[in-house]
């Protein structure tokens, strides 16, 4: 029961010990996760304390364990899926949108599929295209999933642990880019986030700016920067994209009357197109300009450092962005 | 198509003799008397039901399509024998006897195909999605392999419960050839789960034949690459699949770990309600129809002194008679409140 | 011949010339736009009552006219009078806040959008404030791209024009603004509302008569004629039409109900109406408009929900014709997608009645004896007790109420 300064790996460490050690109906299943930890140490001391009947390495097949997980949630388990790279969504893509997604509406809510799969993605560490990814568009349209993207140690925590209690099937992106990032988590109390709504990180009267993952530090950084030539940015953590809520970023917009949404994705399909529409429709008449946005462009991700850096929205390119609508 | 004609024939010619090849510790348990007598009125319910669909798709009542499974019967039904009322089933679009062999109402699942607020999914599934969690039937899948892994899920779960429960999948020969197959095969021996992987082999993915597709026909070869126990029988003789079935199920609950049964069978429709199946050469037709599994166990309990021909008319007029009935109640359930809360359906 | 300005709502006493949207010596149509007004509510457009050619505007864009004031002089009209004969005479109207030679280059369409009437580009934002602060967003040049308005124009503007420059931006005050509140004018819409319902509850001695009817004739017509006359006439009714269509009918059964009480020279008059026109409560974000529907009698579903669909569009764009304005015995103010079950609405002035329907909703009902759920929803009727009795407005509701219940309805 004590507040720490601890990283976003320890946060899901710490949520995933401390749900396993309440309910002995959870369990965790991947790639080298066992006494290896994971490839992120993101499950570091759970083979250890949960053994292998619980902690269970898998062989490489995302379809396999994925569909699994689904099995498991419908017999009375509670599984987590780890996925080592969000890309790798794309191998288990049918079991998640046809079958994890559509299991309880199709059985006419006879089932319930409580199981979470953890994807780990993101730019900015020179994996190339096919392991860079975080992948939420890819999944966004699909009814039937909830989806959240935690930004610091403290959603990390608070977001794993609701969403392995939760009934539903919730997928976690989490960012390999924050991994040792760090910030205070009050662990061991019962600090559950809610799996919807956004949070307001710093307030402002100019401009509204709304960013997921590992964007919400360089909207923070560009605040900074706006800070200085005198325009107050609020800075929104979206948070959680499905069910998505965005009546606080509405609410923020009649204040500031500017949007600019920032995502590690490309435009098009991507949320920032959702919270703009949602936005538009919920406060039109207090838009003093369009509402922008700023993301990778339509290319996949290069490898070359300097090409790599220069496709990823930086606190001044968001700042830019801010400047042209102010 | 030299080739194919030879495989087409060869194969029904064939299938009466692969009985109980494989590598099974011990025979099945006996079957009594009153136990035939409900394979044969299992079946029976089955086909009438099947027929009804038919009829009810004539009369416009079943909509978008539906996959029958008159020929299979014996599969279904000599598979589920075996199971406790606790173990898991799932299966595939083609799913109607795999749920009826479980005890499925037949009036619910008519109204599920009508899309009536009265069928088992509430109208949301439709033919393709028969399920009743109650009965252990977990799911029936639209995607070709795709209730393969969840199959291993709930086996799995069977191993961790400890208390001797069996997962069971249904799936075709199509489905041997996509990845979902690969995976789950390979998991579920790994693991050593007491999964039933029971493939309904019937020569045809959709519209095309498997030597067209597949490198060989007999697809219980495919188990070998994973170390699997497995075993082929004739999928047209309830009591050789049941005589298959039974030691693999009662192995896995001993924590013997998965088996492979691939069952040689025939479907006596195309694919789906649209297809006339013209692609099938008469004489393989021919010759499965002569295979029927209600005609080939109709005669082996006439030999048993079980049945007269009288006796098993009866038996399925019975079973038309029940099928229409439930197809006339479940017709005239009312359509599903198109302003029910369906959020609470997508989300706990 | 004269060219006056009409009375457009019971509380308008003036009107502003806003605009003239034609040019002296151009023929107009019969029904075609003519000039721009603004009154107490709203901008209206007020239309050519023939075929005229425009002679001489008398009165120019900003002046103030009374009502029954000379707008302009019109004549017959004659095929030979060209549009182009004669430009107009019109003063100029040099902007407030001139833009920089740099602002025009950038924004061209910003200076002439008055004369031509394109249209003026302008931020949502800055659009409802200047409805707020009455500034003319024609006369404003945008420092936004192409020209566009942003909110800094039209504070800058309001500023200009010597009103003090709002504290805050366009924020609601909600729970979580400072304790210090901001005090500023209503809208004029804000402020018509304001004194018609207040007009209505000074004068109008009224009382309400309240019945739940059962709605399934209605859903079930619906779902038979609605996708037929969707066809026939691109409009699909709402239950707002079949509403107007039964009050129709039973008006044209019980006609008393459509009499008016007026007052000619300090003395009461009754007027007795020749067509049904029924006004149609339309709510907007700033407050209400009550667009009149013409001649319902006899009319089909279809025809009733195109002049419903018109009518509604032409308030929400803020282009009110004269037609609109013009005198109804009665109105009607659906709330059915709300969430009150019942309410009471307040008499137009000028007008007899008012029907209010409130949210359909399921309730449990004794018919034959019998116990049964139905759906349904309450209509309330608030009379002018000074024209209509008890007697007579409950035998108008219960026929109305048959009239929902029961239909028969006339599709196209």
């Amino acid at each position: 029961m004590a507040v720490q300064e601890i990283t976003y790996r320890e946060a899901i460490v710490a949520a995933l010990t401390e749900e396993m050690r309440r309910d002995p109906k959870t369990l965790i299943m991947g790639e080298d996760i066992g006494p290896s930890g994971g490839p992120f140490k993101t499950c570091q001391g759970l083979y250890e304390e949960f053994g292998a009947a619980r902690v269970r390495d898998t062989p490489i097949a995302e379809t396999g364990f994925v569909g699994a997980a689904l099995g498991l949630a419908l017999t009375g388990y509670r599984p987590i899926a780890e996925i080592m790279f969000s890309d790798f969504l794309g191998v288990c893509f049918d079991q998640i949108v046809n079958g994890i997604a559509k299991h309880r509406f199709m059985s006419g809510a006879q089932s319930t599929v409580p199981l979470v799969i953890r994807a780990i993605g993101g730019g900015g560490l020179r994996f190339g295209a096919q392991h860079s990814q975080t992948g939420e568009s890819w999944v966004l349209s699909v009814p039937g999933l909830k989806i959240v993207c935690p930004s610091s140690p403290a959603e990390a925590y608070g977001m794993l642990k609701s969403a392995i209690r939760d009934d539903n099937p919730v997928l976690i992106f989490e960012h390999k880019g924050l991994l040792s990032s760090k910030g205070e988590v009050e662990t061991g109390a019962e600090r559950l986030l809610p799996l919807t709504g956004s949070r307001v990180l710093r307030p402002g009267t100019d401009a509204t700016i709304v960013a997921s993952l590992a964007m919400v530090p360089r909207a923070l950084g560009a605040a900074d920067l706006l800070q200085a030539d005198g325009i107050a940015a609020e800075v929104i953590d979206i948070r959680a994209l499905r069910p998505m809520d965005t009546s606080a970023i509405a609410e923020s917009v009649r204040k500031t009357s500017i949007l600019v949404t920032v995502e590690e994705q490309t435009q098009v399909g991507g949320w920032g197109a959702e919270v703009v529409a949602q936005v538009t429709q919920q406060a039109f008449d207090y838009l003093d300009a369009p509402p922008a946005r700023v993301t990778l462009p339509e290319y996949p991700l290069p490898f070359s450092p300097p090409l790599e850096d220069a496709a990823l929205p930086t606190p001044e390119s968001i700042a830019a962005a801010v400047k042209a609508l102010v | 198509m030299k080739t194919a004609r030879r495989g087409a024939t060869g194969s029904a010619r064939r299938a009466p003799a692969a009985k109980a090849r494989g590598g099974i510790g011990h025979n099945a348990a006996a079957l009594s008397d009153a136990d035939r007598l409900g394979l044969f009125k299992s079946m029976a319910r089955i086909r009438e039901f099947e027929d009804q669909v038919h009829r009810s798709y004539l009369e416009g009542l079943v909509h978008g399509t539906t996959h029958l499974c008159q020929g299979q019967e014996a599969v279904s039904v000599g598979a589920a024998k075996p199971l406790r009322e606790d173990d898991f089933v799932s299966y595939t679009y083609r799913g109607h006897g795999h749920c009826l062999a479980r005890g499925m109402e037949m009036e619910n699942a008519f109204a599920e195909l009508f899309g009536r607020s009265t069928g088992v999914c509430q109208g949301l599934g439709g033919s393709m999605h028969l399920q009743d969690i109650e009965r252990g039937l977990i799911g029936s899948f639209g995607i070709v392999g795709a209730g393969m892994p969840v199959a291993v899920g709930a086996g799995l779960t069977a191993q961790l419960n400890g208390r001797g429960q069996v997962s069971m999948s249904f799936f075709g020969d199509g489905a041997c050839n996509i990845g979902a197959f690969h995976e789950s095969l390979n998991i579920a021996q790994v693991w050593k789960l007491p999964v039933l992987f029971v493939c309904e082999n019937n020569l045809y993915g959709e519209f095309t034949r498997i030597n067209h597709t597949t490198p060989f026909e007999d697809l219980v070869q495919r188990a070998a690459g994973y170390a699997m126990n497995a075993v082929a029988v004739d999928g047209n003789d309830v009591e050789a699949v049941y005589a298959a079935v039974e030691p693999a199920v009662a192995r896995a609950r001993e924590g013997g770990g998965p088996t492979f049964i691939e069952c040689k069978t025939y479907r006596h429709r195309g694919h789906s309600r649209t297809d006339p199946a013209k692609y099938r050469p008469q004489e393989e037709l021919d010759a499965w129809l002569k295979r029927d599994p209600l005609i080939l166990y109709r005669a082996r309990l006439k030999e048993l002194k079980l049945l007269t021909d009288r006796e098993a008319d009866q038996i399925s007029a019975d079973a038309r008679a029940a099928a229409q009935a439930a197809a006339q109640r479940a017709a005239a359930a009312p359509w599903p409140d198109k302003d029910q809360d369906f959020m609470a359906k997508v989300y706990v | 011949m004269d060219f006056l300005v009409p009375k457009l709502s019971a509380t308008m006493e003036s009107a502003t010339v806003l605009r003239w949207l034609k040019q002296p010596g151009q023929s107009v149509r019969m029904g075609e736009a003519l000039v721009e007004l603004e009154t107490d509510k709203a901008a209206i457009e007020v239309e050519a009552p023939a075929d005229v050619t425009l002679a001489a505007i008398v009165a120019p864009e900003g002046t103030k006219l009374p009502i029954g004031g000379t707008l302009a002089r019109l004549e017959p009209a004659s095929g030979a009078v060209l549009a182009a004969s004669a430009p107009a005479a019109k003063p100029a109207t040099p902007s407030k806040s001139a833009p920089t030679p740099a602002a025009q280059r950038a924004a061209p369409a910003a200076a002439p959008a008055a004369q031509t009437g394109a249209r003026q580009l302008a931020s949502p934002l800055a659009r409802r404030l200047a409805g707020t602060h009455g500034i003319d967003l024609a006369r404003l040049s945008g420092s936004g791209p192409r020209g566009r308005v942003r909110k800094r124009d039209v504070l800058a503007a309001v500023e200009a024009r010597g009103g003090t420059r709002p504290a805050a931006p366009a924020a609601p005050v909600t729970a979580r603004a400072p304790a210090s509140a901001i005090v500023e004018g209503f809208s004029a819409m804000r402020l018509g509302v304001a004194e018609t319902v207040a007009l209505s509850r000074r004068t109008i001695p009224s009382f309400s008569l309240d019945r739940w009817v059962e709605t399934g004739a209605i859903e079930h017509a619906r779902i038979a004629f609605g996708p037929g006359i969707e066809r026939a006439s691109g409009v699909r009714p709402t239950v707002t039409d079949y509403l107007l269509q039964a009050m129709a009918d039973s008006l044209r059964a019980q006609p008393a109900m459509l009499d008016l009480w007026t007052e000619v020279e300090g003395r009461p008059r009754r007027v007795s109406p020749a067509t049904i026109d029924i006004g149609l409560v339309v709510a907007l974000e700033e407050g209400m408009m009550i667009p009149v529907l013409r001649d319902l009698g006899g009319k089909s579903l279809g025809e009733i929900a195109r002049l419903r669909r018109d009518a509604v569009q032409r308030v929400r764009a803020g282009r009110l014709l004269a037609s609109d304005s013009a005198p109804a015995s009665i109105a009607l103010s659906n709330l059915g997608r709300g969430g009150a079950d019942r309410f009471d609405a307040i008499i137009n002035p000028g007008q007899a009645s008012i029907l209010a329907v409130g949210r359909e909703h399921e309730r449990v009902i004794a018919r034959g004896g019998a116990i049964l759920v139905a759906k349904g929803f309450h209509i309330t009727l608030s009379v002018d007790h000074r024209l209509i009795d008890g007697v007579r407005g409950a035998a108008f509701l219960g026929a109305l109420a048959e009239r929902i219940e029961f239909g028969p309805w006339t599709a196209e």
